[in-house]
């Protein structure tokens, strides 16, 4: 059972291994498989459980990140244009599938484009890399935890349970407006938050915002 | 699918939160998009709102998937790659075919590709003996394979990924039915899938392989499901849904221990733990 057709899953070259995210990327868009199996194994835990908090079933949340890794393999030349790191492009994938798997097992929905790319923050510079070194799981958590509740259920339902807007408007019995509201008022102060206050508070934090 | 319709850039703003985390109506989404690619407006909002996005996935408590996953992946990668430099050199002598310069020279991808050779088909054939049943099948999905080549500009790049990933899978299973040591048993249909037929394919490691044909829709709310028997136990292989060319190529997980059957079943959409209705397709791995 050892040497099967998957031979190549042994450890990859030195080289590889001290490649950064950004590095493996581009051997992905350049076909190299190596780069794909480490950008998996460095990813992987985190990629799965995204797709079993969203879909709620290990069996499903397995294809969401076979299709995920394998949308990624075929689609790498795309990750140059996101501006993000490499780990936000490959769990917005994951989050993308797992929310298309989701909305398919519920009929009532308008099925989602499969072919279409996760939007999140593909088309943002990334905060990442400025706030990766300090970020830990804690602080995310407790930051979380300071949302007022109304705030935190929208996000929770948006992000993690793959619900539409209109879902979301339906499930808590408000207002289209006040989800829209509630999401953007807990995403400002998450980002207050995490990156300590460091960014210009938006002047308008009350519906549509105003064309400057 | 979408009925996209030009947004304000007031409304996209408004989108926005929702947009950052694809909660949004396919439709919806697609308008924003399409109003992000042009408009002169930055949107910073979005990086501002969707900047927030990472800090939510790394809220979660990694969680380490099972190894056969890995598996998967790393050989539907580099079933892929067999599949890319098989496409490539049909192409080239498809060209040679219709009397244009040849680019004479190695497929592009053959340069990265790991060391495992390509399938040698007429090698396989010859020492398996007489035309096997299923060979219709591998012809029809070569011809697929080739259509994904010829038509690259004009499919839409979605149904070529679709087809490009059959035409991997279906790699795969060749090259699995080539080594020595595999199993290969006739698919037979019965009841509702009467019409089906195929054959599985079980190597010596790693994934094994249904390929199959003439499968009916399981219908709304249900989806085809795999199972390895041991005796009276049924084991998931997985879920899967139909191909869009009537061929659907099935990338199983490998089992352990002596499977006798593999079965299909139509289960509720998600599978199911253990099959709740009769088989409607078998194939028997012993004897």
């Amino acid at each position: 059972m050892t040497n099967g057709p998957h031979a190549a899953l042994a450890a990859p070259p030195q080289e590889l291994a001290s490649a950064s995210d950004e590095e493996l990327m581009r051997r992905v868009a350049a076909a190299d498989a190596g780069a794909l199996d480490l950008l998996y194994e460095r990813h992987r835990a985190m990629a799965y459980a995204l797709a079993v908090r969203i879909t709620g079933d290990a069996a499903l949340a397995e294809d969401v990140l076979q299709e995920a890794f394998l949308g990624i393999w075929r689609n790498a030349s795309r990750y140059a244009a996101a501006r993000a790191s490499a780990r936000t492009w490959v769990l917005s994938i994951v989050h993308h599938r797992a929310v298309d798997a989701v909305r398919r097992r519920r009929p009532v929905s308008e099925l989602p484009d499969q072919e279409a790319p996760p939007p999140a923050s593909l088309v943002a510079p990334d905060t990442w890399e400025a706030v990766a070194g300090r970020l830990d799981r804690a602080a995310v958590v407790a930051a979380l935890a300071t949302l007022p509740d109304v705030q935190r259920e929208a996000i929770e339902l948006a992000y993690f349970g793959g619900l539409t807007q209109q879902e979301i408007a339906a499930r808590t019995d408000a207002p289209l407006g006040t989800v829209k509201s509630r999401v953007r008022l807990g995403l400002l102060a998450l980002r207050r938050s995490m990156t300590g206050g460091a960014t210009v508070e938006p002047s308008v934090e009350q519906g549509p915002v105003v064309q400057p | 699918m979408t009925d996209t319709q030009a947004l304000s850039c007031d409304v996209v703003r408004d989108l926005a939160p929702l947009y950052v985390l694809d909660a949004l109506e396919p439709a919806e989404a697609a308008s924003v998009r399409e109003h992000l690619a042009t408009c002169a407006d930055g949107h910073a909002e979005m990086a501002e709102l969707g900047g927030v996005v990472p800090y939510l996935a790394e809220s979660l408590e990694p969680l380490e998937p099972p190894v056969a996953v890995g598996e998967r992946i790393a050989g539907a990668v580099r079933a892929d790659l067999r599949a890319r430099a098989r496409d490539d050199s049909a192409a080239a002598r498809l060209v040679e075919g219709y009397g244009a310069a040849a680019p004479g020279e190695p497929a592009r991808r053959e340069a990265t590709a790991p060391a495992a050779e390509p399938v040698d088909l007429a090698a396989a054939r010859a020492a398996r003996g007489p035309r096997p049943a299923w060979r219709w099948l591998l012809e029809a999905a070569a011809v697929i394979a080739l259509v994904g080549v010829v038509a690259w500009n004009v499919l839409l790049q979605g149904q070529l990924d679709a087809a490009r990933q059959q035409a991997a899978l279906l790699s795969s299973a060749l090259a699995t039915a080539a080594q020595a040591g595999s199993v290969t048993a006739t698919l037979q249909g019965s009841g509702a899938a009467a019409a089906a037929s195929g054959f599985v394919v079980a190597g010596t490691g790693g994934t094994n392989y249904m390929v199959v044909s003439g499968l009916p829709d399981p219908g709304a709310g249900r989806t085809y499901q795999a199972w390895y028997l041991k005796g009276q136990t049924a084991v998931s292989a997985g879920t899967f849904t139909l191909g869009t060319d009537g061929v659907t190529v099935v990338g199983m997980s490998a089992t352990v221990g002596a499977v006798t059957a593999v079965a299909l079943t139509i289960e509720p959409t998600g599978g199911s733990d253990h099959p709740t209705s009769q088989p409607i397709v078998l194939a028997s791995l012993s004897g």
